[in-house]
């Protein structure tokens, strides 16, 4: 008996903390598509502050798509190589990786304001770049790099691939031979699961960009707060809503990548 | 030293148990543990034996009209707090952050008894499992051995009626396990404590139990002392599970079983064991160790022959695997030195005493 | 400190050490390798080293000079700042951890139909910025909030507190739930049951098996997802930026300095010391689990 109502207060409880978290974004949702909030839904299900948003922010939201994009390349190329380097320099047991990589989660560690204000003041004098979508870009860069060294990183050292390389090695391939041919195809899963959090993690980045942005260089967080400041609340829930819709599916998507590169790590 | 507490019996009745995605891990079971023995639940994995355990134990519950009785009183209801049962668990399951002494002190702390005697009761404990002193140990600095010491002595601390063990040897390497083994069986035999022990180790089961219950796919095969499962199978589950078995299959004739190779000699008329009619086939079980292996050169009509294709030097002994012509080779075991090729020639002789059994050949063996 | 555990007679020997992966290929060179490591390292180095390195001289550059990095404890407002700052995150990571505690430890153990939704809708908002998480708390607590209707429906007065400090410790709370609760969920998913069957035996009631054996079990992971928390909450900026709190926390205060005030100098240095406080919090997680990563609120 004891057991049973045990077991439904906690389960009342976790529904509690469920709905305090999910509630807020379902309102939100019907918000950004409600004629009136605060008459409710009563007052009829409308598409037009979706519209508005689209039509105010267009071009932010494909900037951000854009930079998300750029930022993904850039965290590839810059990343994949370093992710590689750790991995078999000195066997993966050097100081110099060890150090490296502590240096690389700075960014994260850091509050994004101090990443942001160090920019400007080392950058801000060079008026195009500080007024050019680079400007946001390389604050993304800096923000997302780890998160693709990581992952990556994880699935070179396994075991696994350092047969596969030494098995390649043993067969004439040189280092660069084995970079483009076998490691990277085999790093693939981690890979993935670092595109789709540095696309994941672009989109949603607030705090650098804040302080780095431009009136002609916003990206959507930065339209949301724009929106949230200024106007009534359905049209910020539209945009909030918009922005629900381009993160989802990303979401969607690490949980099964980071469950597939699991697999090909645990070995 | 303890008070010695008048020993309990434990008896199951029509205990089955069901699980929530509908296997059946036992079927309905009666089982009878006498107080003061050491029974041996043994099988493969998946047979029940550990279920069984965990139902003594109070860590789960039979089915609708099971019962669990500890002498006369009826436990069923009771989960495993208040059961008062010590368990020894297969990876010993000592707390980490606690040390030795407070390992196992725990059940004493948990009822309050004072520190003065917890510490002396402690002291006598590592005591019985030869480890004085090591109360202030962190319990990651033990080895294997002191491990599953201390988690027997952290079980028998709070004097429980009934001592639980899962499997307690398995982790531990092979000559360790042997020494730990004889330790163990001093131990219980010194207690006088009814004692349950899972294990799918035949030999473990063998040396340490008083009664062994053979269970294969949620019920009991065989309840025996290990003389009586080694020598007399009730059925061919056992048969095959303990130890190695030879079958071969001929037809009776007059006093022997007549094989393509020879024969081999039948109990007398009035033995049970001869039980089957002339003229009829017939299987017939044998231990390996109970096959002579002879020179062809000195084999009688007595002797079954046949082609030696393996010989396996196994330090202590020595196997052969003979072909004779029957379905599957007869293995034979000699601690004495001998060799033979393989290729060979060879003979064989299997006294009538030591047919372990027959059965008429109609009969579908299991596979 | 461990003792080595003796080799046991008859234990399997070990005939060769074990080879590290990716030994067998590092040939002679290895400086090729840093190759491999420059597009990343030149990145990093031209846009965050050395303007951090510029930074921390701007930091000293005021009228203070290098006493400017002791302003936050000396200078009456950002102490007050900071020390907010560290009370809501501290109250908000122990909040947290209760919470996650007992929810995380439920959902491991209770097998159910649509628990795993429940999991899944306990780490969605992990993506969510800032900013979208204060827009959250004016969804419940704001001026058409949820809770503010419920109030007046109940009581005739709107209850509208997400401007306040409770508002901001939603907020905070908002997003340090779902950071905390996988780390929580992952650990009572290690955790051994025999432990707590052994406590079982030995008589321990619920709340003592809880106390003695599964708390201990978990605290590592309680302590490494608490700093993450505690950083993340210290470093948050959007969250607090949305709901324009009368309270400053500190990231606010630096924010209002560089663009309010123009002091860069006070800018500077304070985040410098809110950069060391978070990165200190963060190295202090890592070496009690090895990964400790906050994603910026």
């Amino acid at each position: 008996m004891q057991k049973r109502l045990r077991f439904y207060v906690q389960l009342a409880f976790t529904l509690l903390v469920c709905a305090f978290l999910v509630v807020p974004v379902v309102l939100s949702m019907l918000a950004g598509v409600t004629e009136n909030f605060f008459v409710g839904l009563s007052s009829g299900l409308t598409l037009r502050w979706v519209a508005q948003v689209w039509e105010m922010y267009q071009p932010t939201i494909w900037r951000s798509l854009f930079i998300a994009l750029a930022c993904l390349v850039v965290t590839l190329v810059a990343g994949v190589p370093l992710a590689y380097m750790l991995a078999r320099y000195r066997g993966g047991h050097s100081r110099l990786a060890r150090v490296i990589e502590e240096l690389l989660m700075m960014p994260v560690a850091v509050p994004g304001l101090a990443t942001a204000l160090a920019l400007i003041m080392a950058y801000g004098q060079y008026r195009q770049f500080r007024a050019s979508i680079l400007f946001i870009l390389v604050g993304h860069v800096l923000f997302t790099l780890p998160f693709m060294v990581r992952p990556v990183l994880a699935v070179m050292q396994s075991s696994q691939l350092a047969q596969l390389e030494e098995a390649a090695a043993s067969l004439g391939a040189g280092r660069l031979r084995r970079f483009f041919g076998i490691v990277s195809p085999n790093a693939a899963s981690g890979i993935l699961a670092g595109a789709l959090m540095v696309v994941t993690l672009s989109i949603g980045e607030f705090n650098i960009t804040w302080m780095l942005h431009t009136p002609l260089t916003q990206t959507l967080p930065v339209g949301l707060a724009d929106a949230y400041a200024s106007m009534r609340l359905e049209v910020g829930s539209a945009y909030t809503l918009i922005f629900f819709f381009m993160i989802i599916p990303l979401l969607i998507g690490m949980q099964w990548a980071t469950q597939a590169t699991r697999k090909k790590v645990s070995l | 030293m303890k008070s010695k507490k008048e020993a309990v019996s434990i008896r199951l009745h029509q205990c089955a148990k069901s699980f929530a995605n509908g296997t059946r891990a036992l079927q309905p079971l009666d089982l009878e543990i006498h107080p003061g023995e050491t029974l041996v639940l043994l099988g493969p994995s998946g047979c029940g034996k550990t279920t069984t355990l965990r139902m003594i134990a109070g860590l789960e519950f039979p089915d609708e009209g099971g019962r669990v009785l500890f002498g006369e009183d009826d436990v069923t209801a009771l989960p495993i707090e208040k059961r008062g049962v010590g368990m020894v668990f297969q990876n010993y399951a000592l707390f980490p952050n606690m040390s030795v002494g407070e390992n196992i002190a725990y059940g004493m702390k948990i009822r309050k008894i004072p520190a003065g005697e917890r510490a002396e009761r402690v002291e006598k404990l590592l005591e019985m499992v030869h480890l004085q002193g090591l109360s202030h140990r962190r319990v990651d600095q033990l080895s294997g051995g002191q491990k599953q010491r201390v988690a027997l002595a952290r079980a028998l601390a709070m004097e429980p009626r009934v001592l639980l063990l899962d499997e307690p040897l398995t982790a531990l390497d092979a000559k360790l396990r042997e020494a730990v083994r004889s330790d163990l069986n001093k131990l219980l035999r010194s207690l006088g404590i009814t004692a349950i022990y899972v294990t799918h180790d035949q030999g473990e089961a063998m040396a340490l139990g008083d009664r062994i219950v053979v269970m294969e796919r949620g019920k009991i095969s065989q309840i025996g002392t290990p003389q009586e499962i080694y020598y007399h199978p009730a059925n061919d589950f056992v048969a095959d599970f303990i130890g190695a078995m030879n079958r071969v299959q001929g037809i009776v004739s007059g006093d022997r079983l007549l094989l393509p190779n020879g024969s081999l000699p039948l109990p007398d008329a009035g033995n049970p064991m001869n039980a089957t009619q002339q003229g009829q086939p017939a299987w017939a079980m044998f231990r390996p160790e109970d096959v002579q292996v002879v020179d062809i050169t000195e084999a009688d009509a007595q002797c079954l022959r046949g082609k030696l294709i393996n010989t396996f030097f196994l330090g202590d002994r020595t196997r052969f695997e003979i072909e004779i012509g029957a379905e599957r080779p007869v293995i034979a075991e000699t601690s004495r030195r001998g060799w033979w090729e393989a290729g060979q020639q060879i003979a064989l002789r299997v006294p009538a005493e030591a047919l372990v059994k027959m059965a008429p050949a109609a009969v579908k063996e299991n596979a | 400190m461990k003792n080595a555990i003796p080799a046991t007679p008859g234990a399997p020997g070990v005939l060769k050490p074990e080879r590290k992966p990716g030994a067998g290929v590092r040939s002679a060179g290895n400086g090729v390798w840093l190759w491999f490591a420059a597009p990343g390292l030149t990145l990093f180095c031209a846009f965050w080293l050395l303007p951090m390195a510029r930074l921390v001289a701007v930091g000293a550059s005021g009228p203070d000079g290098a006493m400017a990095y002791l302003s936050v404890l000396t200078n009456r407002h950002y102490f007050a700042s900071l020390l907010s700052t560290l009370a809501l995150s501290a109250v908000v990571t122990l909040a947290t951890l209760a919470i996650s505690v007992m929810v995380g430890l439920f959902l491991q153990r209770n097998r159910f139909a649509g628990q795993s939704v429940l999991l899944a809708m306990l780490t969605f908002p992990l993506a969510f910025p800032g900013v979208v998480v204060g827009f959250m708390v004016i969804m419940l607590a704001g001026r058409q909030g949820l809770i503010g209707s419920f109030t007046n429906w109940l009581f005739g007065e709107s209850l509208v507190f997400a401007y306040s400090l409770a508002g901001l410790f939603l907020g905070y709370l908002y997003f340090s739930i779902p950071r905390v609760i996988l780390t929580v969920v992952a650990a009572a998913e290690k955790l051994d049951p025999s432990l707590e069957e052994a406590a079982r035996s030995l008589g321990a009631r619920p709340w003592q098996v809880m106390l003695h054996v599964v708390l201990p079990a978990l605290l590592p992971a309680l302590i490494s997802s608490g700093a993450i928390c505690f950083a993340t909450s210290v470093g948050a900026f959007g969250t607090a930026f949305t709901l324009a709190a009368n309270i400053d926390v500190l990231p606010m205060t630096i924010y209002n300095e560089f663009t309010g005030y123009a002091n860069f100098a006070t800018a500077a240095s304070l985040s410098i010391v809110l950069g060391l406080i978070t990165w200190a919090m963060l190295a202090l997680a890592r070496s009690l689990t090895g990964s400790g990563v906050a994603a910026a609120a």
